[in-house]
């Protein structure tokens, strides 16, 4: 298990969609962590994402830049990338997030930013 | 005298009178013990009832005060959602502009703070809604959330958008209601 722990391992103010909208962008996290951990797995390992430590909540721009991305870009499946990720958080209001995440993820269609 | 007397000749006569006499006593004896005792009772009923009045016009109260704590907290929310629409429409009526930065900043740490704020009073806050209009509520927040923060929220490259005023606009016509209906009742 390959645990990305947004807060820590990326940035507490996840911000904006683009590269252009800085570094701690939706653009920037799919780009820089998660397809780098995503890349690094070994078969059938999973990605543990920690989604509330220091981090106080998140744009629907974010979330789907940095999630349904990867299926938009064509880099995975809806299904597959779903079948990776779990969700961590000790706030219960963040449920929402791992629920609009999921949602933007199935949503999505594989490769129609391509 | 003659009757006296006859008392004193006949013993049998005396004996009835006097027993006669027992009985009223006895009579006058019970029905002191039976004032007393409908004394108590009354005494008894008296308090049950203080009771019972005190009891109900407290529950009445209680009742009354949990249903006014809801119609509050309805109200609460519809201001809490009125808000949340005025400054996301002030957001997505202007384009980012490089030369006020600090403006898009500012609307967009409100806007995120208005939504996370909507969203648990929704989630913790009891405005007495039926479980369908719960739902229904849950689902247009949930839309809500992406209509406001969507598309090119905190980016450089927002636009203006008649879309998103459009739909943020009629997704709070929406939630409006269902709020409403509550503080109507």
């Amino acid at each position: 298990m390959v645990t990305i722990n947004i807060g820590k391992d990326f940035s507490v103010h996840p911000i904006g969609r683009y590269f252009s909208d800085g570094a701690a962008s939706g653009e920037a996290f799919r780009e820089r962590v998660l397809l780098k951990a995503i890349r690094g797995l070994h078969a059938g390992e999973k990605i543990k994402i920690i989604l509330d430590d220091g981090v106080d909540g998140y744009g629907s721009s974010f979330l789907s830049e940095a999630f349904a991305g990867v299926v938009k870009h064509g880099y995975m499946k809806s299904n597959e990338l779903l079948d990776l990720l779990t969700f961590q958080y000790n706030d219960e209001d963040f449920e929402f997030y791992e629920m609009k995440i999921k949602e933007h993820i199935s949503q999505a269609i594989y490769g129609s930013k391509n | 005298m003659i009757f006296y007397l006859n008392c004193v000749q006949s013993p049998d006569l005396f004996e009835l009178m006097s027993k006669q006499y027992d009985v009223l006593l006895g009579a006058v004896h019970n029905s002191q013990k039976s004032a007393e005792l409908r004394i108590v009772i009354t005494f008894v009923a008296s308090i049950i009832s203080v009771l019972t009045g005190a009891i109900l016009a407290y529950l009445f109260g209680w009742v009354t005060r949990k249903e006014n704590s809801k119609i509050d907290s309805a109200k609460s929310l519809l201001t809490i959602v009125q808000d949340f629409e005025n400054i996301t429409l002030e957001y997505w009526s202007k384009g980012y502009d490089r030369n006020n930065q600090s403006d898009s900043l500012i609307s967009e740490a409100k806007i995120k703070a208005g939504f996370n704020q909507l969203r648990q009073y929704h989630m913790h806050v009891d405005i007495g809604l039926d479980e369908e209009s719960k739902i229904k509520l849950a689902k247009l927040i949930s839309e809500l959330f992406d209509h406001a923060t969507g598309g090119n929220f905190e980016s450089t490259k927002r636009k203006a958008s008649k879309y998103r005023v459009q739909i943020i606009a009629s997704t709070c016509a929406k939630i409006t209601p269902l709020i409403l209906k509550k503080t109507f009742h």
